[in-house]
């Protein structure tokens, strides 16, 4: 990485404060968010969806909705049953995960509160709503399974009837002798730790527009991921890929929520299908944080051995992971991402990692801001801060006893990822010095002695990431289904101008002014009068790019700036 | 129906709407200033937030019929052909990313500095409460306020011209 900076003079590009490139749409309101769209003759779709967390569904009758004006058309999850096919897992991270069916809309049973059970279509979307309390939906419940550690006991109800237990993987990863560290160490930890589950929460809520034109669909979505989209819908509704376009205009946020291939999705498609129609979708807020997968959601058991002088001998991570009532895009996968990173920045002669998927009947988790990594550094660190406090060591004095030292660089973990580059010395310091670390441990320190009513907390972490994940072959031998790549061309256009075009669409992360500079920065053009330094990223995935990877796992920076050279 | 006759930016619009209709819906849907967005239609994230009478109302949490006889400035009618001081402070500032919840900021801070033109950072954050942002943090937008009071955003907003 240092070679390619100097090699390309990089110094003229980055580090400089650049001006966004996508702010004069969005600050005086010309955006194309996906409910803006308007199509002629479009109709408006809603859902019906379970108030139960785990129901057998008896009776569904949408034949009174049908009778109201303006209502085009009202369909049970039978009316689809043949056609709706499965919401994909795009990660089997085990050979033998089970990984349940997972019907867009309910057709036999409910496994989450917010479940999506009958929709209905209609002329506007006052008049959807109108037409949902005519719904008669009726329900057999069915005991709910709400806590991980109770779902894997034998006598548990099953979240699937005709599943063994609710536990749908296992997955393990060790390096070292574990046995060794922890025989005779002179300070074992062990500690519970529990990661809340939590509702994702863009500003922009989903919104879905699927337009019909003979066999072709577009469909526009406010996603982070419109081609991966594109391939799913074509594998879940059977429409041939090629009569698929999936645009993603302005998103107002994702987090990892609108990295899903949603029922609501599936669903706008086929009604369009069935009705020949144009129709949207667009949930509120509230329908949105019962539906909208969750993120984290996990039981930590984790135990570190260690010298007096607070050398880690071994480190051992058991995780429960709540998968939710069904295994969504990358649900399985999410908790595991956490395995590279629990040794975080340090060193340790062993370490065990194990990862049990548990399903319950609440909604799906899956990536969720960070996505399995931030969950292990917040594991690793507080577990350090019990050990610096076990053995009376201040905190960074333990972290740098343990930590990758600058002149150890390449340096590959014990979780056998290989760090290129690092300097946490000077980091640190440096940290420490505009901190004032010192001087507020001092004060810390006379505020505990006097008795001050006022006391002082002073946290401290480290952090690092794997971001764009790993490389595509790394990647398959995790089982996982997409690359770790992204593409970008590089257009010459006629008027001088040069365009670079990707897959990492923008939602908030300045991509454009980035992807200008990056692309400059690597090409050997220096020239200010030939056009290229009006180099103008187009982010529009789906509408102008063949195939790309979207916008997660941090990939963008990583990837997209590579794709460019 | 009820007929209403009322100004969105500077423009007159007389139409029947159901008497439920949310002043937000109206303003999107009929009229097409789809530059106001809808973050949580319960009036908790003040992404819809517009002027009505010059004073900011969450349009969520307004009947069209409601706004009857007013005035009505949305973020696509605050500045008359260039930026209002407010939208480029918010640019300079990096006070937006993904912009969804950056109309709604704007005119809640055009409100704000309306009935108080120097505010402290204190003052901005309060002004400010009814307003979430996901992306950015709260910082820049003190801060682009902030820039904007110093440029005179106080002044009143110049509406018109947009239609």
């Amino acid at each position: 990485m240092t070679a390619t900076l100097e090699q390309n003079d990089a110094g003229q590009e980055v580090g400089k404060p650049r001006a966004r490139k996508e702010d004069a749409r969005l600050v005086t309101g010309e955006t194309n968010w996906t409910d803006n769209i308007v199509l002629p003759g479009m109709l408006h779709l809603a859902f019906v969806r379970s108030p139960l967390a785990h129901a057998r569904i008896t009776k569904v009758d949408t034949s009174a909705a049908g009778k109201l004006p303006g209502v085009i058309a009202a369909f049970s999850g039978a009316d689809f049953a043949a056609e709706q096919g499965s919401l994909p897992c795009a990660w089997p991270v085990t050979d033998d995960i089970v990984i349940p069916g997972h019907p867009p809309m309910a057709v036999h049973e409910v496994r989450y509160v917010g479940e999506a059970v009958a929709c209905v279509v209609a002329r506007d979307r006052y008049i959807a709503a109108d037409a949902l309390e005519t719904i008669d939906v009726e329900y057999e419940p069915l005991s709910p399974v709400l806590d991980m550690r109770s779902a894997l006991a034998g006598d548990s109800p099953r979240v699937h009837a005709g599943t063994q237990s609710n536990r749908s993987f296992e997955w393990v990863f060790s390096n070292g002798d574990l046995d060794a560290a922890f025989r005779d160490a002179p300070v074992v930890i062990e500690r519970n730790y529990v990661q809340q589950r939590l509702i994702p929460t863009a500003m922009e809520p989903r919104a879905v527009v699927c337009s019909p034109n003979g066999e072709e669909f577009t469909l526009w979505s406010s996603t982070q991921i419109p081609h991966v989209l594109r391939v799913m819908l074509a594998l879940v509704t059977g429409i041939p890929e090629q009569n698929l376009r999936v645009i993603a205009p302005d998103v107002g946020g994702g987090f990892g929520s609108k990295l899903q291939v949603t029922a609501e999705e599936v669903l706008a498609v086929l009604v369009a299908r069935r009705l020949r129609r144009p129709v949207k979708w667009a949930e509120s807020r509230s329908e949105g944080n019962m539906t909208v997968h969750h993120g984290r959601d996990q039981l930590q058991r984790i135990k570190i051995a260690a010298e007096r002088d607070g050398r880690i001998r071994g480190l051992s991570v058991d995780l429960l992971a709540d998968m939710g009532a069904y295994l969504m895009l990358v649900t399985p996968g999410v908790p595991l991402l956490g395995a590279f990173m629990f040794n975080g920045i340090y060193k340790m002669d062993a370490y065990a990692f194990r990862c049990t998927g548990v399903f319950t009947t609440k909604v799906p988790t899956d990536a969720y801001r960070g996505a399995g990594r931030p969950e292990a550094t917040f594991g690793i660190e507080r577990i350090m801060d019990e050990l610096a406090n076990e053995l009376g060591l201040d905190p960074l004095e333990l972290r740098e006893r343990n930590w990758i030292t600058h002149e150890e660089f390449p340096y590959t973990t014990i979780a056998g990822l290989t760090y290129d580059s690092g300097n946490y010395e000077a980091a640190t310091a440096k940290a420490r010095r505009i901190f004032g670390y010192d001087e507020l441990r001092k004060e810390q320190m006379e505020r505990r002695a006097s008795g001050d009513s006022v006391q002082l907390g002073i946290g401290v972490s480290t952090f690092t990431e794997m971001c764009g994940l790993a490389p595509s072959r790394v990647l398959g031998q995790l089982s996982y289904t997409a690359g770790g790549w992204e593409h970008a061309s590089v257009r010459m256009l006629p008027t001088g101008k040069v365009e670079v075009v990707t897959g990492s669409s923008a939602h908030g992360r300045g991509t454009r002014p980035h992807g200008a500079r990056s692309w400059r920065t690597r090409s050997a053009c220096r020239s200010t009068t030939c056009g290229c330094c009006t180099a103008t990223p187009r982010c529009h995935p789906g509408a102008w790019t063949p195939m790309a990877r979207g916008r997660w796992w941090s990939a963008a920076w990583p990837c997209f700036p590579p794709a460019t050279r | 129906m009820t007929h209403i006759i009322l100004s969105v930016d500077s423009v007159t619009y007389a139409d029947d709407v159901e008497p439920r209709l949310l002043l937000v819906h109206y303003l999107r849907e009929v009229v097409g200033k789809t530059g106001t967005p809808i973050g949580c239609d319960t009036s908790n994230c003040g992404a819809c937030t517009v002027l009505m009478d010059g004073v900011s109302v969450k349009s969520c949490a307004v009947l069209a019929v409601q706004a009857d006889g007013s005035e009505i400035t949305t973020i696509q009618g605050l500045a008359n052909g260039g930026w209002h001081p407010l939208q480029q402070a918010f640019h300079d500032e990096h006070a937006l990313q993904c912009g969804y919840c950056t109309p709604g900021m704007i005119m809640a801070a055009t409100d704000l500095l309306r009935e108080n033109p120097q505010p402290t950072g204190a003052e901005i954050r309060a002004g400010l409460e009814g307003n979430l942002c996901r992306c950015t943090g709260y910082q820049n937008i003190i801060r682009a306020v902030q820039l904007a009071a110093r440029a005179g955003a106080q002044v009143p907003a110049q509406t018109g011209g947009q239609g």
